[in-house]
Order: structure tokens, then sequence, then C-alpha cells
């Protein structure tokens, strides 16, 4: 009986080790990475209450991943992994709706969502910039977003879920379409 | 599509990938006898620089930890605490009574109606009969393997302005209630058995000198800041060993100079401590814990900090923001760059009493600084500008710059 209690009071100890640590590796992960992974998900969905549903999000799935024993082996990557495909799947399902709004044509509700982003941008330059992103689908904005955070073509590939080929052609559209756009808003003025 | 729409798409491809020689070879080429297209494509890497370039959207520091507590707060309920649960269903069902799981509720002034009001004092002296609801002494397998804090028969002090006297070793009210009133400052107990591990907490079951509180008490608090202390122990008349006195040299020359041994209520995983007390108004005490790992050492240090609500850039006493400067016994004084261990980093807070709380880590030692007052900002700044501003060399903050070498 003694010896039962003790070993149960010794696996208190370590449950409650293993808990502080966990704790501790999903804290540290938060303390590292939240402002960037905001950031990225706030220009992905251009949307600051989603963007913080996404961010927490990403680090519940972390806490689960953690708590099983699976704690990713690149930290980075696996956030940012973790919060493309959110951005992505949330992209998906509000182009959905928002065609199915401009079909009934309620067409200011898909703009509604970008002036209160303008106010952060410092210069017009910049504004024209990020006017230009927003002309692209989610997939494509977050790709982008990805290779401006530093990830390779391959890391973005993996990311979103795509082939190379199909990743090459998906940046290199949308690299084209912002540059054509920004000429566009140029020539307007 | 034109070919000079090709080769832009291609001249966007080499942003991110690497091409074929054969079609560099073509880019360049093409490149060379198109200056329109020299120029766009100029203009295109131009604009992936301005992409990265773009200012970030800032988290406001409170929506940062507001969101961490949400992510924070089902792990409460989750995977751990269930295991944790069952194993205490295990305990129960081996007749132990001390186990359970809960917020430490130990001085809450709340919740008056599960309070039981022992009877009357009725003379000054500890023979009051204890009241029917206390639980059985607990048995010997409950009690700790390690050498106790306070032998029993010891008389030690109560430390801190309000300590809950329970009548079951546990915070869990289902099973242990709360007698009334809270017990002070310098209020005396006598040990009559202990310890007992339960919720994280060091119990002793004592009889008050001069109340008829008999119950249990908890020695310290998670962080192992006592509650309860043997007054012999106390001062400087205790000899340090090697290990408690490397404890003192890891602190500033101020907070070192009248410490103590700590035996008793270490925080879990620390191989040795010492206790400081200051002649300020706005220190009451600093606890200085000595750990196998600087890891383990911020482990204890930003588990406290988590406990507390306080994460990175969650206010002025933050855990530390990106950029904060932070002494480094091995890279002298860095900004934190958020993605390492952090030594000589600190963080404040306050408790749920509403004391002031400072912690930081200075290598391989964990401290905890508790503030007299409600002036969370003045104890921080007392914990974190250098004793010396002139530049004689002294680090900032509560840590004590190593011996070089």
């Amino acid at each position: 009986m003694a010896e039962a209690a003790s070993a149960g009071i010794v696996e208190l100890d370590r449950v409650a080790a293993s808990r502080v640590r966990s704790r501790a590796m999903v804290a540290q992960a938060y303390e590292a990475y939240h402002a960037e992974l905001y950031n990225f998900l706030r220009r992905s969905t251009r949307d600051e209450a989603a963007a913080e549903d996404l961010l927490q999000e990403t680090f519940v799935r972390l806490t689960h991943e953690v708590d099983a024993s699976q704690p990713p082996e690149h930290m980075r990557g696996w956030l940012y992994r973790v919060a493309t495909n959110l951005a992505i799947s949330r992209g998906r399902r509000r182009s959905t709706v928002l065609r199915w709004i401009d079909r009934y044509g309620r067409l200011e509700a898909s703009h509604s969502e970008e002036s209160p982003e303008a106010g952060y941008l410092r210069n017009e330059r910049i504004s024209t910039l990020d006017a230009a992103l927003a002309t692209l689908p989610a997939e494509a904005r977050t790709a982008l977003q990805l290779s401006a955070e530093g990830f390779s073509g391959e890391e973005i590939a993996a990311a979103i879920g795509r082939s190379h080929g199909a990743t090459r052609t998906l940046l290199s559209r949308a690299r084209v379409k912002v540059r054509l756009e920004l000429e566009r808003q140029e020539q307007a003025r | 599509m034109t070919p000079h729409d090709e080769f832009l798409e291609l001249a966007a491809a080499a942003i991110d990938f690497g091409l074929e020689p054969s079609e560099q070879a073509a880019l360049d080429a093409h490149l060379a006898a198109c200056t329109p297209c020299r120029r766009r494509v100029i203009a295109l890497r131009h604009d992936a620089r301005m992409v990265r370039d773009i200012p970030p959207f800032v988290l406001a520091p409170e929506r940062a930890q507001t969101i961490w507590q949400r992510i924070d707060q089902p792990r409460r309920v989750s995977g751990p605490t269930l295991r944790l649960i069952a194993v205490a269903a295990l305990l129960a069902l081996l007749a132990v009574s001390a186990v359970g799981v809960g917020a430490a509720l130990l001085r809450d002034r709340e919740d008056l109606s599960e309070a039981v009001t022992p009877p009357p004092i009725a003379e000054a002296t500890p023979a009051a009969s204890p009241p029917a609801t206390i639980a059985p002494s607990a048995s010997p397998s409950q009690r700790l393997a390690r050498p106790a804090g306070f032998a029993p028969d010891t008389i030690v002090e109560i430390v801190v302005p309000d300590l809950r006297v329970r009548t079951a070793p546990t915070v869990d009210n289902a099973i242990s209630a709360k007698l009334e009133p809270l017990l002070g400052t310098g209020t005396r107990l006598e040990i009559i058995e202990g310890p007992v591990l339960a919720d994280d907490y060091e119990w002793y079951l004592v009889q008050a000198i001069g109340w008829p509180h008999r119950g249990w008490v908890a020695a310290a608090d998670h962080d192992g800041e006592p509650w309860i202390e043997d007054p012999a122990s106390r001062g400087g008349g205790v000899p340090f060993s090697g290990v408690e006195e490397s404890i003192a040299a890891t602190l500033r020359g101020d907070v070192a100079g009248n410490c103590a041994p700590r035996t008793a209520g270490l925080p879990a995983g620390a191989v040795a401590g010492i206790e400081c007390t200051l002649n300020t108004a706005l220190v009451v005490r600093v606890g200085a814990y000595l750990f196998d790992s600087d890891e383990d050492a911020t482990l204890a240090y930003l588990d406290r900090l988590s406990s507390s609500g306080v994460t990175l850039g969650s206010g002025e006493c933050s855990a530390g923001r990106r950029g904060d400067r932070a002494w480094s016994s091995g890279a002298g004084l860095v900004s934190y760059a958020g993605a390492e261990w952090a030594h000589g980093r600190i963080g404040c807070f306050q408790d749920q009493y509403g004391a002031a709380n400072v912690r930081a880590t200075c290598g391989l030692t964990y401290v905890g600084i508790l503030g007299r007052k409600d002036d969370l900002g003045a104890l921080h700044a007392w914990a974190w500008q250098p004793v010396d501003q002139s530049g004689s060399g002294v680090p900032p903050g509560i840590c004590q710059e190593p011996p070089a070498g």
C-alpha cells in the first residue's frame, strides 16, 4: 500500500513536471513567434479579427502536438505551415461566400475590410502595394507573404501543399499580377 | 500571353526558385535585347523587397496576452490535468485524502460560506479542542520521503499577512474546509506532523498558539516563497555551504549581504536555496534557488510568469519583449531576440493578493523578489536598474556578474 501511494506521488511529480515543460515549450514558442505570425496572418487574411483567431488556433494545435509528445522538430516552419493552411482554408471559404454575395448584388461587403488596415500604412507607396496585393486570391497572397518572411520556394510549396511546379507558377503569376496592377495604378494618376 | 509576358513570369519565378540553365540563358538573352523588359524586371525585384519591408502589423500587448490565455486555458482541463485527476482518484482509493486539483485559494478571503469558524478562544493557550471536521492524520505513506522542513514540536511563525488554515491538506474545497479567521504575520504555530505533498504544496498539521485553529497549512507558495518560517533559522548565524555561497555570489552585493540557507519549500527541481532579507521599504524578501541547468532555472521563471498571466509583450513589466536588454553571463548585455534561453531576464506581476512580484534568472539561479507594497513599477526598477550607474562595471539587474574564468 505504501509503495503504491509513493508511486502515485512520484507519478504526480512526473506528470506535473511534464506539464510544466510542455506549457513552457508552448509559452516560449508563443513568445518567440506570435508577433511575426500575427503579422503574417494579418497580411494573408486582411482581417484583424480573423488574424487573431487563426493565431490562437495555430497555437492551440501546437498545444495538442506537444501534449501528444510530438513537438515539432522545426518550430518556426511548423507554425507557419499550420498558419498557412488555416489562412488558405479561410480564404477559400470566404471566396465562396463572396462569389455568392456578388451574384446577389451585395458587393459592398467585399470591400468593407480594407478601410481599417489603411490606417496602419505609412505612406502612399505602401498603400498602393497593399492594394495591389489585395487583388490576389488568398493562396497567392499567402505564398507571397511566406516568401517575404524568408521561406524558400520549396518550403512555400510544402506549406501550401502544392507541387514545385504549381507553386512556381502560382508565385510568379502573383508577382507579375502585382507588378501590372501597380503599373495600372501609376498610369491612372 | 506575349513572349514579353512569358519572360516576365520567368524573371518572377527566379525570385523564389532557381532557374534551369537553359531558362536562365533564354531570360538573359531576352533582357539584353528588351529595354522595357529590363525595367520591368528591376521593378519586379523592387516589388519583392517592398513586400518584405511593409511595416508589420503589431498585435497590442493586451491582445497578445488575451489570446495566450485562451490558448493556455484549455490545457488546464486537457490531457495532463485529466491524468492528474486519474492519479488523484487512485490515491483516493488508497485512502489518501490529500490530492485534488485546484487553484491556490489558501489565502482567499472570499467564499466565506464554506468557511468553518472555530470556537471562541477560551484562554491564550493552544488548549482549544480541535474541531470535529479536522481530517485524520496523514498516513505514513503520504509523507514525503525527503527530509522534512519542520520537525514535529517545532514552533514556526507566519511570515505573510494572511494564512489560511484548512481541515485537510488540500485546496479542494469539497474535501477541505477553511478555518476562519485567516491568521496574520507573526502568529506562532506548533508543528504537529508533516510534511504532506498535495496540490504542489507542502502541508503541515499545526496548532496555532493563542488561537483555536488546529489544521493544515501550506509552508510556501509554488516558488518556495515561505509562508511559515522557523525563527531560529533566520539571520546570518547559519553558515552557508559551498553551494549556498555560490547562489549568493550570483546576486548583486546589496542583496547578498543578509542571506540564510533555505532547506524547506524549495521550488521543484531546485538543488539548493537561500533567502535574503533587505532593510528596504520596498522589498520584503529575495529568494534565490539553484538548479542543475540554466534551462531548468528559466523553466521555473517562465512557468511562474505564465501561471500569473504574464507573457511576452504583456506590459511594462512583461517577461521580456523583443529587443529588451538582458544580462547574459556569456555575452554581457544583449538584446533579447526571442528565440533562445535568456539569462538575467526580469519579469514582474502582481499576484492575486496584489503583492508586487519580480522574477528573474541569473544563469543557473532563479530569483523571486516579493514586494512589500503594491508599487510594482518601483520594485521592477529596483530589480532592474544597476546598483552603480557610474560605469563601474556592475551589471544591470539583480544578477551579479560571475567572476571571470
